[in-house]
């Protein structure tokens, strides 16, 4: 029988199968074996009551046998004993004789009688006999030759010999009766027998089918199949008979398939494990995991293999714009497009925001790794559209290669590392490849950077005024603040070589706070009211710290806040903006003077300048350079001068070195001018004594 | 118990030997009786059913207290003569003091049957003593109860 005919005749036919009616398919197997065990116990336990009810009939059967033939033994005992009573005339012992067959008589017939009204009518005749008896014994002198006596045992003797016929038929009905029932009690017990035989038969029988349909028939099958699961081979299918469709083996194969699923699901979590999500390349870890195999093979197979650290240009500005999402498109198509280029073997990881990895193996010489990263270069860079907008996307690679210099993994890292970032310091969308210099380099800026770091604690910066002048009347107008690092071995580093180098290392609001902090303390001890410009930061502006920072300065020094002017570079109004707005309000709002530095080398808008009532103009040294070689640049240097006039601002000219120049910026009509031909930048000591030689002229 | 043992035997050889006698060569009383009337049960039954007669069972006792005619007085004839029409009555004992006194009364003997020779020596020593209306019920108890007659017991 099949499935589907179970299914389309449900329950059409009882002795349809163990387990393929829905009827039965409720249960399970185990219910199944437990319901028909149960079932087992009460039929036998049904046939053992038959036949204990049997036996116990028998039993019945068998005392009644033996009371009618106690009752037959007495009377024929009584018949004897009554006749003794005769002949004895009337012996006590005789008469106990003949009242014990009497009593024993009595007692069988009343043990017969019970239910049967037959052996009742019985009794009554008995009661006569028992009168007559009774009579006999009344007799003082019982004797043959008394005819009382006579007639009395003759009527006793007629009444027993009339009942004894009675009761051997009592006897044989007993009898017979007893026979029957030991017959009918060994039918119940022969039959229960056959019964249980039967049904423990049907169940083994049953028990044996349900067993092959678990097994699907075959249980060296069953085993075969569960040991090729168990050894993880789950790719064949597990023959799954169609007549036995609930089987073990159709559990196997549930299992198997749910097995797939599982190995699916951790291959999945492997993968997701070892890469990353968005964009699909390694992850950092896998990457390097992957990296000292690689590094292993390269180095057994004398093989030549390069790292490639690629940083996306601009793409904080992208995600600031446009959006996360929008950044995340970026990545994964620049994954796409880094991915194009791989040859086999070469991998490629996303180490963080923007920043992606590639090992690059069997490299042979430097010609192939620039070729490589000429066309990553290409690649990256094509515009792309996101989000509806056409993006331009640049990239700084560092290149290091694995050559008997290197030691592990990490040193070659840190070498591709250190190629970055010197590509993005030649500007960007370039590519760098490490090599001594660059190593010597860096390490000199480590070096540097260590030196800085120890530089304030041990008094090694200092501050030098360079004068500012009044350009109609030459009279000193205030100083310039300049910061000066004298290192004990490298002698004296320019602002522009640690400036950057302290921003990068986070100690320019140390510095820049003592800078504050020693100048005005210096500005207040000037005999005259001069002004002191020191130049600010772009961290210092960016941490927001700094108005409360300058309050505080003012308040402890006692310099008043219009003597002191905060110079800003142009360029840094243009990179950013939220910041710089509420700090330069700020600033004005404490009467601090605000000074536009290097004006005219970005591109500052004019909205700036009236926004935040910027009190002076520096014009940016390279005009002041180009004066009398170029006549525009004249001419430009006369539009920004009208043009601060006009917004209520005042000029200075700085980078005078030539009395051509201080000429022309005087015609111009500078307010301030200052340069080395008017003051070099001295210390605090020799710019006082310079002071005084120019007053005592 | 020797005694007893024997007494029994000897009752039983009375009860077979009675028996033996029925059967064997016992000879039957005479089908007429000189000064009385022999009568059949049937005849018996009527004069029973009437009850003018007296019935007179000359039976052993013990075969009386058995069963006897409805209303028989036991009246034993302890019998030693021989079983022939002029038996030795000398020898034999019938207590005739034990029949109605009133002679005129009618009787009737009866014992075992045909062959019952006590109660014909009886109803013979009862008409010797006088009695007028004595009747032999020759039949007996035999006829008597293969007649399916009346019995008391």
């Amino acid at each position: 029988m099949t499935a589907v005919e179970g299914a389309t005749l449900p329950g059409s036919d009882p002795q349809q199968g163990t387990g393929e009616t829905p009827g039965t398919q409720r249960f399970s197997l185990r219910t199944r074996v437990g319901l028909g065990a149960l079932m087992l116990t009460l039929a036998s336990l049904l046939l053992l009551t038959l036949a204990w009810n049997g036996l116990e009939r028998m039993e019945r059967a068998q005392a009644r046998a033996a009371s009618a033939n106690g009752l037959l033994v007495a009377g024929e005992m009584l018949l004897r004993t009554s006749g003794e009573l005769m002949l004895s005339q009337g012996s006590l012992s005789a008469r106990t004789g003949t009242r014990g067959a009497a009593a024993d008589t009595r007692l069988h017939l009343e043990a017969l009688t019970g239910e049967d009204a037959a052996m009742a009518a019985h009794m009554a005749r008995w009661e006569a006999i028992e009168t007559r008896l009774q009579a006999l014994l009344d007799v003082r002198l019982i004797d043959v030759s008394d005819d009382q006596s006579l007639i009395l045992y003759g009527g006793l003797i007629q009444g027993i010999e009339a009942f004894m016929p009675l009761v051997r038929e009592a006897k044989q009905r007993a009898d017979e009766e007893a026979g029957n029932a030991l017959n009918r009690a060994a039918a119940w017990l022969v039959s229960g027998l056959i019964g249980l035989t039967v049904l423990a038969g049907f169940a083994g029988l049953t028990l044996l089918r349900m067993l092959d349909h678990q097994l699907g028939g075959d249980p060296s099958l069953a085993r075969g199949v569960a040991q090729r699961l168990a050894d993880g081979h789950l790719d064949a299918p597990v023959p799954v008979s169609e007549e036995h469709p609930r089987s073990v083996m159709a559990g196997l194969e549930h299992m198997r398939i749910k097995l797939l699923e599982r190995r699916a699901i951790e291959q999945r979590v492997q993968y997701l494990a070892r890469h990353d999500v968005l964009s699909g390349a390694l992850n950092r870890r896998s990457f390097r995991e992957l990296l000292d195999l690689s590094i292993e093979q390269a180095r057994r197979a004398r093989e030549g293999l390069a790292v490639l650290y690629i940083d996306l240009d601009r793409f904080k500005a992208i995600n600031d714009t446009l959006g996360h999402a929008q950044g995340d498109e970026v990545i994964r198509l620049t994954a796409t497009r880094l991915r194009h280029l791989l040859r086999r073997g070469d991998h490629l990881a996303r180490l963080g925001g923007d920043e992606f990895a590639i090992i690059a193996s069997q490299i042979t010489d430097q010609d192939g790794i620039t070729h490589l990263c000429q066309r990553i270069l290409d690649s990256v860079s094509a515009p792309c559209t996101v989000g509806n907008r056409e993006v331009a996307i640049g990239a700084s690679i560092g290149v290091a290669m694995l050559d008997a210099s290197v030691g592990g993994q990490d040193d070659l890292l840190h070498k591709a590392d250190l190629a970055m970032y010197r590509a993005k310091e030649n500007g960007r969308n370039g590519f760098s490849i490490y090599d001594e210099a660059l190593d010597g380099q860096l390490r000199d800026r480590h070096e540097l950077l260590l030196d800085l770091r120890a530089a304030l604690g041990k008094g090694q910066l200092h501050l030098h005024y360079q004068p500012i002048y009044s350009s109609q009347s030459q009279a000193l107008a205030g100083y310039e603040a300049l910061l000066r690092w004298h290192h004990p071995r490298r002698g004296d580093i320019p602002p522009a070589d640690f400036i950057p180098l302290a921003e990068e290392a986070g100690l320019i609001e140390a510095i820049g706070d003592w800078v504050l902090l020693e100048a005005c303390s210096e500005a207040v001890r000037w005999p005259g009211p001069w002004t002191l410009s020191i130049n600010l930061s772009v961290v210092q502006i960016e941490s927001g710290r700094l108005p409360r920072r300058v309050a505080e300065v003012l308040a402890r020094t006692g310099l008043p806040a219009n003597r002191l002017e905060l110079e800003i570079t142009e360029t840094l109004l243009m990179t950013h903006r939220e910041p710089v707005d509420s700090v330069l309000s700020a600033l004005s709002d404490l009467g601090v003077r605000l000074s536009m530095d290097d004006f005219g080398s970005g591109y500052s808008s004019l909205a700036y300048l009236w926004q935040f009532r910027f009190d002076r103009l520096k014009i940016d040294r390279q005009f002041i350079e180009g004066l009398g070689h170029d006549p525009r640049v004249d001419q430009v240097i006369g539009a920004i001068v009208s043009l601060a006039h006009g917004m209520g601002m005042r000029v200075t000219a700085e980078g005078i070195e030539r009395d051509d120049q201080l000429a022309y910026v005087q015609a111009s009509c500078c307010d301030e001018v200052q340069g080395f031909l008017l003051g070099r930048p001295a210390p605090p000591g020799q710019a006082a004594s310079d002071r005084n030689d120019q007053e005592t002229e | 118990m020797p005694t007893i043992a024997k007494r029994l035997s000897c009752l039983c050889l009375c009860l077979i030997s009675a028996a033996v006698a029925q059967a064997g060569g016992k000879p039957e009383t005479p089908a007429t009786l000189p000064g009385g009337t022999v009568i059949s049960v049937e005849e018996g039954l009527r004069l029973l059913q009437a009850g003018s007669a007296t019935f007179i069972d000359t039976r052993n006792p013990l075969n009386f207290g058995k069963g006897h005619v409805p209303g028989a007085r036991a009246v034993a004839y302890r019998e030693k003569s021989a079983y022939a029409v002029d038996f030795d009555a000398s020898v034999d004992h019938f207590a005739l003091d034990r029949l109605p006194g009133d002679t005129s009364a009618p009787l009737v003997f009866y014992s075992d049957g045909p062959t019952g020779w006590k109660s014909y020596k009886a109803a013979m020593m009862a008409i010797r003593h006088g009695y007028g209306k004595v009747n032999y019920m020759r039949g007996g108890w035999a006829d008597w109860r293969a007649a399916d007659l009346p019995v008391e017991r």
